[in-house]
C-alpha cells in the first residue's frame, strides 16, 4: 500500500513539476529534519547567505526517531543562511499521538536548534566540501547529532545530470536521549534535472531513498521511503531576504 | 519540562487620540526665499527640511515619514537635493528623527547623481562617501526655519499583536491575538507621544483580561547629549504590565563599528483585570552596560551586555544579530546567577513600502512586525521593553549599514519610476 501511495505521489509531482522548468536551481535541499541534506542525513551544503527556508515534514511513526511505533513525528522548521557558510535552524517536532499530561488532548512538542558551518568549500579537483554540524545541543537532546560531513559534486556526461556524493561520521561526544547520526553515514543524490533529484542514503541505521522536486525555484516537495518501505515527506520554501 | 514563549507587541486603550490630533498643523512650506532643494523635498512630503549653503557645500536636514525603509527615503531625498547642484559641490544629507540629526552622509553632488541614476555602482560610490556619525553629525543652525514641519501631526495605525507559548504541559500551544489602535505624534524636537489601546481578538493566557485594555502609552524623548552621545528616555505604561521610566544613552565609535550603550529602568507592575486593577509600587529596577561591534561588510552585530535584571539577578546577555535589509534576525543567550535562556528575535517589514504624505491626521500601516521566541517562559533576564529606544531613534542608519546597503538607496527611485 505504501508503495502504491508513493508511486501516485511521484507521478503527481512529476506532472506538477512542469512549471519549474527554466527556473534557477537551489543549492541543496532540506532534509526531513529541516537542515540542508538528503533524507535523514546532512550534506556539506549550507543555505546561501541571506536566505531562509521554512518547511514541514512528516516522518512516519514506524521509523520516527522519537516515540517510534507510537506517534508520527511532525517537523516544523525555519532555517537561516545567517552568515556566509553558516546555517542555523530552529525546529519544533510535534508528537501528535502522545500527550504530555493525562486527560488532555494537547500533543507533546519538542523544540531544538541546529547549527552547521561549512569549513571547506568544494574544490575544483577531488577536494570535497566539508562541513561540521551540531543538532539539538540543549535540553533533553532527543534528536542530537554532532557530525563531520563531506560532499562532492560530479557532473555526468548525460544531459544535465549531476551526481553528488556525501559521507560523514556522527560522533558520540555528548550524552543524549537519542543520537540521530551514530557512526558512519552517507548517500548519493542524482540530479536528473535542476528541479528533479533522486536520493539514496544510509543514515547510520537504515537505507532510505527519495525524490525531491523544485517548483518555481523556491518550493521543494519531498517524498521518501524510509527503510525503503515507509513513506514520509513534506515541503519547504526557500527564499532570499 | 519543555516550555517556551513567543511574544510580540504590547497592550492598552486609546484615550487621548482626539487630544493628540487637536493640535495638528497644516502641511507648510514657509513663504519667502528657499533653496530649490528645500522646496523640492518639502513638496515631495519630506518634513523638517533645512538647507544651508556655502560656496562649496550644501547641507540638507530632512525627516522621512513617507518610505517605510529609511534607505529608500535617503535615496529619494538625495536625488531631489542633488538635482541642479554644481557637480563639484559637496552635498551632505542628514536624516533626522523627531528633529534629531542621526547621521551625515557626504559626497560630491555629481557623485550622488552618477550613483543614483545607475551610471556607477555601489563600490565606486562607497569610495567617495564620507559618513559622519555621532560626534561629527552636523546640526542645523539654531534659528533655522524648518520647511514642512512635522510637529503635532498624528499618525493613526492598527498594530497587530500576537503572542504564543510553546511547551506548557497542559497546552503546548497557547496564543493570543490582539489589535492595537494607536496614535503617535511628535509635538516638539525629540518628543514622541504614543497612545495605544488593545482590543482582544483571542486570548488563551488570561481569561480575566478585559476585551479592551490600555496598551503602550508613553511619553518619550530622544536627543543629543554632550560629547556626541545620544540619549533616549520613556515614561508611562510599557508592555508586559509594567509602568515607570526607562532611559538609555549610547555613542558610536571607530567609524560606527563600535556602539557603547548604558541605561536602566525603574518600574512597577500594573495590570487591568475584569474587576480589579493589580499594581505594585514603582520600585523594581534594572540597569545595563553593553558594547556592540558591527562587522563591516556583512551587517553582523555582536553585542555583549552586563546587567542587573528585574528579577534582582546579575547576569550577561550575548546577541548575535544580522540585518538583511529591513529584516533583522537576532539569536541571543542570557545567563544569570541561577538560570539561563536562549532565544531568537525576528523583525520583518509589513506592507506597505510607502505611506501617504504626512498631514494633520494620517492613517498608515505599522512598518514592522517583531517576533520574540524564548525557550523558557520563566522570568530570566527581564528588562522593561523600551519601544522608543536608541535603535528606533537612529532608524537603523548605522554607518556600517549604510555602506553595506548602498544599492538600497535606489529603491525609492525605482518605485517612483514604476509608479509613474
Amino acid at each position: 500500500m505504501n508503495r502504491l501511495r508513493f508511486s501516485i505521489a511521484v507521478l503527481l509531482l512529476v506532472v506538477l513539476a512542469a512549471p519549474a522548468r527554466g527556473t534557477e536551481p537551489q543549492t541543496g535541499h532540506a532534509s526531513l529534519g529541516g537542515t540542508s541534506g538528503l533524507i535523514n542525513t546532512p550534506t556539506a551544503d549550507v543555505l546561501s547567505d541571506a536566505t531562509f527556508r521554512v518547511g514541514y515534514f512528516r516522518i512516519d511513526k514506524r521509523w520516527a526517531y522519537q516515540l517510534r511505533g507510537v506517534s508520527d513525528n511532525d517537523v516544523y522548521f525555519v532555517s537561516f543562511g545567517f552568515l556566509p557558510r553558516v546555517e542555523l535552524t530552529v525546529r519544533a517536532t510535534v508528537f501528535k499521538d502522545v500527550t504530555l499530561l493525562p486527560d488532555t488532548d494537547f500533543p507533546q512538542v519538542d523544540r531544538m536548534g541546529s547549527a552547521r558551518v561549512l569549513l571547506l568549500p568544494e574544490g575544483r579537483g577531488a577536494r570535497p566540501a566539508v562541513a561540521a554540524g551540531l543538532d539539538d545541543p540543549r535540553g533533553t537532546r532527543r534528536f542530537h547529532s554532532l557530525y563531520l560531513v563531506g560532499t562532492k559534486t560530479v557532473p555526468l556526461p548525460v544531459g544535465q545530470m549531476t551526481l553528488r556524493a556525501s559521507g560523514g561520521y556522527g560522533f558520540p561526544a555528548f550524552s543524549a536521549a537519542r543520537r540521530v547520526l551514530d557512526g558512519g553515514f552517507g548517500g548519493v543524490e542524482l540530479g536528473f534535472r535542476p528541479y528533479l533529484t533522486g536520493t539514496l542514503e544510509y543514515d547510520s541505521e537504515k537505507w532510505n531513498t527519495g525524490m525531491c522536486l523544485v517548483f518555481l525555484g523556491h518550493l521543494s516537495v519531498h517524498a521518501a521511503l524510509l527503510h525503503l518501505d515507509t513513506l514520509s515527506g513534506g515541503a519547504a520554501w526557500t527564499q532570499p531576504f | 519540562m519543555l516550555s517556551g514563549r513567543f511574544r510580540t507587541g504590547w497592550a492598552g486603550p486609546v484615550i487621548l487620540t482626539a487630544l493628540l490630533s487637536a493640535g495638528g498643523a497644516a502641511a507648510a512650506v514657509p513663504s519667502g526665499p528657499l533653496p530649490p532643494s528645500a522646496r523640492a523635498l518639502a513638496a515631495r512630503g519630506f518634513e523638517n527640511v533645512v538647507v544651508t549653503e556655502t560656496p562649496d557645500r550644501v547641507t540638507v536636514w530632512y525627516e522621512n515619514r513617507i518610505y517605510r525603509y529609511e534607505m529608500a527615503g535617503l535615496g529619494e531625498a538625495a536625488f531631489l537635493a542633488a538635482a541642479g547642484l554644481d557637480s563639484s559641490r559637496t552635498l551632505v544629507m542628514v536624516p533626522e528623527n523627531r528633529g534629531v540629526a542621526i547621521v551625515g552622509i557626504a559626497a560630491a553632488a555629481g557623485d550622488w547623481r552618477r550613483f543614483l541614476d545607475g551610471r556607477e555602482g555601489a563600490a565606486w560610490f562607497r569610495s567617495r562617501l564620507r559618513i559622519m556619525a555621532d560626534g561629527e553629525v552636523p546640526h542645523p543652525p539654531a534659528d533655522a526655519v524648518r520647511s514642512n514641519p512635522r510637529w503635532w501631526r498624528t499618525d493613526l495605525a492598527l498594530r497587530p499583536l500576537f503572542s504564543f507559548e510553546l511547551g506548557i504541559a497542559d497546552n503546548p500551544f497557547q496564543y493570543s491575538a490582539w489589535l492595537a489602535p494607536e496614535a503617535v505624534m511628535s509635538p516638539a524636537t525629540g518628543v514622541l507621544l504614543t497612545v495605544q489601546g488593545e482590543v482582544r481578538l483571542h486570548d488563551e493566557f488570561d481569561p480575566f483580561t478585559p476585551d479592551v485594555v490600555p496598551g503602550r502609552n508613553t511619553v518619550s524623548w530622544g536627543g543629543r547629549l554632550p560629547a556626541g552621545w545620544l540619549g533616549a528616555a520613556s515614561a508611562g505604561l510599557f508592555p508586559d504590565h509594567r509602568y515607570g521610566v526607562t532611559a538609555r544613552t549610547g555613542r558610536l565609535f571607530r567609524s560606527g563599528t563600535v556602539d557603547l550603550q548604558a541605561g536602566g529602568d525603574l518600574s512597577g507592575f500594573l495590570k487591568f483585570s475584569r474587576h480589579v486593577v493589580l499594581y505594585s509600587p514603582m520600585e523594581t529596577w534594572s540597569a545595563f552596560v553593553a558594547g556592540t561591534y558591527r562587522t563591516p561588510g556583512i551587517d553582523l552585530e555582536t553585542t555583549v551586555t552586563g546587567a542587573r535584571f528585574m528579577e534582582k539577578r546579575m547576569g550577561g546577555r550575548l546577541d548575535v544579530a544580522r540585518r538583511f535589509g529591513e529584516t533583522r534576525v537576532d539569536f541571543f543567550g542570557i545567563k544569570t546567577e541561577d538560570a539561563s535562556v536562549v532565544g531568537m528575535e525576528v523583525e520583518v517589514a509589513l506592507p506597505t513600502r510607502r505611506w501617504s504624505r504626512p498631514k494633520a491626521v494620517r492613517l498608515r500601516t505599522v512598518p514592522t512586525f517583531p517576533l520574540t521566541y524564548r525557550e523558557s517562559v520563566h522570568d530570566i533576564g527581564r528588562q522593561v521593553s523600551m519601544f522608543d529606544d536608541l535603535e528606533r531613534l537612529r532608524k537603523g542608519l548605522y554607518p556600517t549599514f549604510i555602506l553595506d546597503n548602498l544599492d538600497d538607496l535606489r529603491r525609492g527611485l525605482r518605485s517612483e519610476a514604476e509608479g509613474r
